[in-house]
């Protein structure tokens, strides 16, 4: 493992037990996020990319199977962590906004309880911080929300979630998830129910936020255009695989595996050259995945080996990494 | 070319009761405000917009679900703006709709069959005895197996019940076909598909589209001409080529600026850059003057006290706003 990663996962695989069997949803997922690096983890409807952040907080429903894999948070291995250790890395380390922000703010407390909860909780864990003064803390909840360019910051204090309007609600969620100091933020598709007014919004407050503060960023989404916006790399993610990892630029301009190929194909384009034909098929059964390639069912250039063997992620170009059997004679 | 579809001055306002003692209404929800235009046969039209600009609401009108406030409503230059319950059934058939979400549009107590049925036999289009057929021959059209017709709605894909949905548009040999939303719900793979589809009937059967979204980009590469809605009024009107080299409406512009696009080519597109900032009002709210006042960059006191007029400052390209009051061709 580089000694300069903030975060590795290492291989991970994941399997949900269900009444009908196992979802073999992850299948060596390795993943690494440098200090104040912004990824993005990119792909479609039930790829698995919830599954994958999830991880990394230690938060898996009960049904998740955990069958492989390492996931190290500043060389701690978070899987298999003491409780103190994983408080630590929760209130301190890594903060989450989670997919549904409905379901992220409670409803019946207003936005100044929620927040302060999270400060005092965070606070706590601050060894030098013994005497905690109320005052101090409702001017830190002031301040984040000021930082998340809210207007008038004293009543959306008093405010209850539902008297916001969608927006105003991802920037309440985003100002709670940076109150306090943390070294990694997770936004698990931060603006999918949002206008695109507003989505440029939110992506410009999280990119400005987490440069400032010199945070790293796990930005998931299904666009590639919002990865492109804010990722200084990206993985592509298939059917619980990465697929192609590379630095944002290199992907859009050179893609290489033939699901990003297609999937950037699919993107209607501002300058109007008509929309690709999609990609044939569907995602294939979690409970019986195929052996080799999960994407070989509908690759155009499915050769026989890739129903055989499962190709490895291996890097063809310097910082490109791809898995696929085209590319093997090329990989280093 | 003679337009199969013409508004004027269409409104929908939707009364929100104050008190519960006194009944009184004293404010309206104008969801679709004094809204003109028209289709071209076998044209299709992009009305976008964001979240709440009334889009739903114009379809719901257009197609018969709603009863208008005020405004016309033509149909191939016919008069159809009647209480919704009254329009004609020959002209109910002629203008289908295809819903924003095709999760809950399709009936899940029913197999496909039944709900393909249901159209066919309101219609008469067949007889009983090649409902079967037909029903065969729909879902050819989509391209889904003819075993599908004992599915549920349940039991196949988001891709595959917007599918159906288009086939239950199709049922009943439509000449205009509105849509709303039909991807927005789905994965960009799933989208590609079902749009190439969409495009494939549309030259097919010579059909005209009123294609509602608020996704920029895919009207890029589908409508014949744009037209942005901003709370239940149309900001702009234009080509669609014409619409992305020459945006005029500051609104419009926030909008081109705000999408995100995966290369350089796009970016060119997106050069003039309109930082959006502010919130859109809410629909009960909606400020004096332009409702664009609260966000407007270029904003000037008369912006809070007129609201502008709709004026076409080229042929075919329509503005609503007092920077180009002036300009009219
Ligand atoms: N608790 C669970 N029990 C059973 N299956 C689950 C559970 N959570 C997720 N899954 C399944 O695992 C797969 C991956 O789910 P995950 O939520 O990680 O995908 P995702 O990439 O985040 O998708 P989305 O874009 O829809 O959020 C899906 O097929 C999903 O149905
Ligand atoms: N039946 C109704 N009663 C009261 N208000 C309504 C009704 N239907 C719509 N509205 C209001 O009218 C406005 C326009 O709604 P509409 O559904 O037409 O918007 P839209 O552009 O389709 O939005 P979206 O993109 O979210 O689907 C909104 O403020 C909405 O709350
Ligand atoms: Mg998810
Ligand atoms: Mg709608």
């Amino acid at each position: 493992m580089s000694e300069i990663n903030l975060l590795h996962i290492e291989n991970l695989s994941v399997s949900y037990r269900i009444y009908r069997g196992l979802l073999k949803v992850l299948d060596g997922v390795s993943l690494e996020v440098r200090p104040g690096e912004k990824v993005a983890l990119v792909g479609e409807t039930g790829c698995g990319k919830t599954t994958t952040v999830k991880s990394i907080l230690n938060i898996l429903p009960r049904q998740a199977i955990i069958h492989r894999g390492k996931v190290f948070f500043k060389g701690k291995d978070v899987l298999r962590a003491s409780d103190s250790d994983l408080n630590y890395l929760r209130r301190r380390g890594v903060s989450m906004i989670f997919q549904d922000p409905t379901a992220s703010l409670f409803p019946i407390f207003t936005v100044g309880d929620q927040i302060s909860t999270v400060i005092r909780a965070a606070l706590s864990e601050d060894a030098n911080n013994t005497q905690l003064k109320e005052s101090s803390l409702f001017e830190t909840a002031l301040k984040a929300l000021r930082a998340a360019s809210l207007p008038d910051p004293e009543r959306i204090l008093r405010s209850y979630p539902f008297q916001l309007s969608g927006g105003m609600r991802q920037r309440v969620c985003i100002a709670m998830a940076l109150a306090t100091p943390r070294e990694l933020l997770i936004a698990d598709e931060p603006t999918t129910n949002l206008d695109v007014t507003i989505q440029d919004q939110v992506l410009r407050l999280i990119s400005n936020m987490v440069a400032e503060k010199n945070i790293s960023l796990i930005l998931i989404t299904h666009s590639l255009g919002v990865a492109r916006e804010i990722a200084d790399r990206i993985y592509i993610m298939y059917a619980g695989s990465i697929i192609e990892m590379s630095q944002t630029d290199d992907l859009f301009e050179n893609p290489l595996h033939p699901y990003s190929r297609a999937l950037l194909n699919c993107v209607p384009k501002l300058t109007g050259e008509g929309i690709g034909q999609g990609v044939p098929g569907h995602l294939p059964d979690y409970l019986n995945p195929p052996l080799g390639c999960r994407f070989e069912p509908r690759c155009p250039k499915s050769m026989p080996i890739c129903k055989k063997i499962k190709p490895s992620l291996k890097e063809v170009a310097k910082g490109h990494f791809v898995s696929c059997f085209l590319y093997d004679s090329l990989g280093g | 070319m003679s337009e199969i579809l013409t508004v004027k001055g269409l409104k929908k306002y939707f009364p929100i009761v104050s008190s519960t003692f006194s009944r009184r209404q004293v404010n309206y929800i104008k969801a679709v405000d004094n809204v003109s235009f028209f289709l071209n046969e076998g044209e299709i039209l992009g009305l976008v917009g964001e979240s709440g600009s009334g889009k739903s609401t114009t379809a719901y009108v257009i197609v018969g679900i709603y009863s208008p406030t005020a405004g016309d409503i033509l149909f191939k230059g016919r008069n159809i703006n009647v209480v919704a319950t009254k329009r004609p059934l020959e002209v109910k058939k002629e203008v289908a709709i295809v819903f924003q979400d095709p999760g809950t549009s399709l009936n899940p107590q029913h197999n496909i069959r039944e709900i393909l049925s249901v159209p066919l036999k309101v219609h008469k289009v067949v007889s009983k005895k090649h409902l079967n057929s037909k029903i065969e021959e729909l879902l050819d059209i989509v391209e889904l197996p003819k075993n599908y017709m004992y599915k549920q709605p349940r039991a196949i894909g988001g891709g595959e019940r917007q599918m159906v949905a288009i086939a239950r548009a199709l049922a009943t040999n439509p000449s205009l076909i509105v849509l709303d939303e039909p991807t927005s719900a789905l994965d960009v793979s799933v989208q590609a598909k079902i749009i190439n589809k969409l495009l494939d009937i549309q030259k097919e059967f010579q059909l005209s589209y009123l294609f509602i979204t608020h996704d920029l980009s895919l009207m890029r590469n589908v409508a014949t001409r744009i037209a942005i809605m901003y709370l239940g009024k149309i900001n702009e009107l234009a080509p669609a080529a014409e619409f992305f080299q020459n945006p005029l409406h500051p609104y419009t512009q926030m909008l081109i600026s705000s999408v995100p696009v995966v290369s350089k080519a796009e970016e060119s597109i997106k050069k003039k850059k309109i930082i959006s900032a502010g919130e859109i009002p809410s629909s009960v709210n909606i400020p004096p003057g332009c409702g664009f006042n609260t966000r407007c960059p270029f904003k000037k006191d008369l912006c809070f006290e007129v609201d502008p007029e709709m004026v076409e400052v080229m042929p075919g390209h329509y503005v609503r706003c007092h920077l180009y009051q002036g300009m009219r061709c």
